[in-house]
């Protein structure tokens, strides 16, 4: 399982984004940290007031794979 | 330009009635989600490729005949595609566009030239203009582009395209940056640097937004209304102080308005004027999934699927949806693409423009300098 850096929601290893907050798992683990120190130094709250009918449309017609060569290089990180 | 002003009446009409009258006149064209950088405000890179073939392209142009007056060939990196030239060619005999609008982001600079004069020359009777990301200044750009050495590449591209110039007089040549909480600290010094060293014809800037096409929704990029207000104040002061003729003077009126709508629309929160996605823009995404936005990215049906006859996947039941979603105001976004379609739309903003415009030249010649004996510095659009 892969814990969302965002939110906390965990996530199967196969997702792309997170089920709850829909960030790109991916990009959270690489980003997020950095992305958070810059919104409170810029004062805004850690976590978007994303709009709700981008969530509900990336829900909906975003849960497509990644590329394949991409998830192989996952997989052959986390081992 | 002047030649879509008869096509607005029947966009104005096909948004009432709910249902088109015509094609888009502004389409953008992703021809591969293909890209070798790997910004930090954007995902499309991780999207699996189908991309269509040439041949899919010439019957998808054919179908559309003369309707866009304005192409953009995106990605992606669209430069990746050898067969970059071959399309637009197909897109030019075929629809003969006005403007074509291609972003790259200059990292093979030993070949982007290249590519883009094998452009220039397939397409003499357009207005070709090529748009270098620029999202930093050094080093800095490589951090948020995620490629070390971007920077150097994409001066060595810049240089290149730069030549071109002299050669091929319907070539514009801009500078575009993506203005996230990645950057917006460094943007006075990005603007100092592209007025300053590189004096491109045109520089955009574009907020960074999330967006379905780019799997950035959850990820607040976007900076706050108050620093992007701060730094998007003083680009407008500078390009009000510089001194335009002709259609520049045009253009950068309405980049001008398009500044004004982004800071509304992050402080409203809603549609500040009509959209017209899915009426007079639309997006074709690499596998000929038509979309009415990159920003919703919902497909209204795939050529593929329609025997690459644009029109009728533009008439279908999904389109006549998301045509109704749109015009209910049940998304906003600050997308540049979208809002210069949409403000030639929208008489009270073609009005103002024009004023503004009009205003501009009586001063200009009250001032002892006729419109069209003003010299424009290199680089004054900027």
């Amino acid at each position: 399982m892969i814990e969302c850096p965002q939110c906390g929601t965990p996530n199967n290893d196969e997702a792309k984004n997170c089920a709850s907050c829909r960030i790109n798992l991916y990009w959270a683990i690489h980003h997020y940290a950095e992305l958070v120190q810059l919104r409170q130094a810029g004062g805004l709250v850690p976590r978007p007031a994303t709009a709700p009918f981008l969530l509900e449309t990336s829900q909906r017609v975003d849960n497509g794979p990644v590329a394949g060569w991409l998830r192989r290089m996952i997989e052959k990180a986390r081992l | 330009m002047l030649e879509v002003l008869p096509n607005i009446a029947r966009m104005q009409t096909s948004y009432a009635l709910g249902r088109p009258l015509a094609l888009p006149l502004n389409l953008t064209i992703s021809v591969s989600y293909r890209c070798n950088s790997r910004c930090k405000t954007c995902n499309i890179w991780q999207r699996p490729n189908d991309d269509f073939t040439l041949e899919e392209y010439e019957k998808t142009f054919v179908s559309l005949g003369r309707a866009p007056y304005w192409f953009t060939f995106s990605g992606g990196e669209p430069t990746l595609r050898k067969d970059l030239p071959e399309i637009v060619e197909s897109a030019y005999r075929n629809c003969h566009p006005g403007i074509i609008n291609i972003p790259t982001n200059g990292i093979q600079d030993k070949i982007i030239p290249e590519r883009i004069e094998r452009v220039l020359r397939a397409a003499p009777g357009s207005e070709v203009i090529v748009n270098l990301s620029l999202d930093g200044v050094d080093e800095k750009h490589d951090i948020i582009r995620g490629v070390r050495g971007n920077f150097a590449r994409a001066m060595r591209t810049y240089a290149g395209l730069k030549v071109l110039k002299d050669r091929y007089k319907n070539f514009t040549l801009g500078v575009h940056t993506v203005i996230s909480n990645f950057n917006i600290d460094e943007f006075d010094t990005i603007y100092a640097f592209v007025r300053d060293e590189l004096k491109p014809d045109s520089f955009i800037s574009e907020i960074a937004e999330e967006r379905v096409e780019l799997d950035t929704v959850g990820m607040g990029i976007t900076p706050s209304i108050e620093r992007y207000q701060a730094v998007i104040e003083r680009l407008q002061e500078g390009m009000r102080r510089a001194e335009f003729r002709g259609v520049s003077r045009i253009t950068q009126a309405f980049r001008d308005r398009y500044y004004d709508l982004v800071k509304r629309t992050l402080v409203e929160r809603r549609q500040v004027i009509p959209c017209m996605a899915g009426v007079a823009s639309a997006q074709i995404a690499p596998n000929g999934d038509v979309w009415t936005c990159c920003i919703r990215a919902e497909s209204v049906g795939n050529l593929r699927d329609h025997d690459y006859n644009f029109r009728s996947v533009w008439s279908s039941a999904r389109a006549a949806e998301l045509r109704r979603s749109i015009k209910a105001g049940e998304c906003y976004c600050p997308l540049a693409n979208a809002a210069y379609t949409n403000m030639l739309c929208h008489v009270p903003t073609l009005a103002s423009v024009g004023l503004r415009v009009a205003g501009a030249s009586v001063k200009s010649v009250l001032a002892g300098k006729a419109s069209d004996q003003a010299v424009q510095p290199e680089g004054a659009s900027v």
